[in-house]
């Protein structure tokens, strides 16, 4: 009982999610992607949406110094 | 990440990058010798779009051969090589004849910077039409928004290159000003390389 009302307690309320139309070719699905991050960027830290990017970053410059 | 029009900044404070910090390093050198202005796509990177490069495009004020040759000097103390020429000479001969050249890490040929003095009057105008990345330890010069979206949608032209520009039409959203890329439209359309 105890376990679960901690729980309850420690579970954090999950923010409204934004989601992105898919689209019907695969040039709209990009600009819809595009859009779709733009709007992160624009609605979390610089923080946030860079250690995302820097993933697609830096898998691609695998050769360079950290 | 906030854009103040009037100030002409845009103050980030972004995890860098290995990108990133390969370009502030390679900056430390060059602005040393001359002013600069980044162009093209890594604009748009480092300002949030999700995807890599080969190379780091940058206007450079035209310098003297002496200067040049320090810079020259610089680089290759602190690991870059010329991936067009190794003659200082030559790799200065290309850009005095309008041509770019291409820096990397020794021993790597990608990513790089290619480095070109301006050919036109409106690559030089790009002097004059810049913003500061204001980062909490670092700053770095790009070329106005406005720029980058009217060459990337009216010269350039490719899929990637108009999602760069959609990428920062969308992010910065009632920030841009569509009377001067329309003038710039009307600029870059007939260039002819």
């Amino acid at each position: 009982m105890e376990a679960q009302e901690k729980t309850v307690i420690n579970k954090e309320t999950p923010a409204k999610r934004e989601f992105m139309t898919p689209g019907r070719t695969n040039k709209e699905d990009r600009i819809n992607f595009v859009k779709y991050w733009a709007n992160y960027v624009k609605t979390h830290s610089d923080k946030e949406w860079s250690s995302q990017q820097n993933i697609v970053i830096d898998s691609q410059m695998m050769q360079l110094p950290d | 990440m906030e854009y103040n029009v009037d100030k002409r900044e845009i103050k980030l404070d972004r995890e860098l990058s290995k990108l990133d910090k390969l370009v502030i390093r390679f900056l430390d050198i060059l602005k040393k010798y001359t002013d600069y202005v980044i162009i093209s796509g890594y604009v748009s990177i480092i300002l949030g779009r999700t995807r890599a490069t080969e190379d780091v495009d940058l206007f450079i004020k035209k310098m003297d051969y002496e200067t040049f040759l320090k810079f020259y000097e610089e680089l290759v103390k602190n690991g870059f090589w010329c991936i067009n020429a190794e003659s200082p000479k030559d790799i200065f001969s290309f850009l005095e004849n309008k041509m770019a050249v291409r820096f990397s890490l020794e021993n790597t040929s990608a990513p790089n910077f290619e480095l070109k003095f301006p050919k036109r009057q409106v690559d030089l105008d790009t002097f004059d039409d810049f913003l500061t990345i204001i980062m909490p330890e670092n700053k770095i010069k790009i070329s106005s928004l406005e720029r980058q979206i009217a060459f990337k949608r009216f010269y350039l032209k490719s899929y990637k290159d108009k999602e760069d520009a959609l990428h920062l039409e969308e992010t910065f959203r009632g920030q841009i000003d569509y009377d001067k890329v329309n003038k710039l439209k009307e600029i870059v359309k007939d260039i002819e390389d």
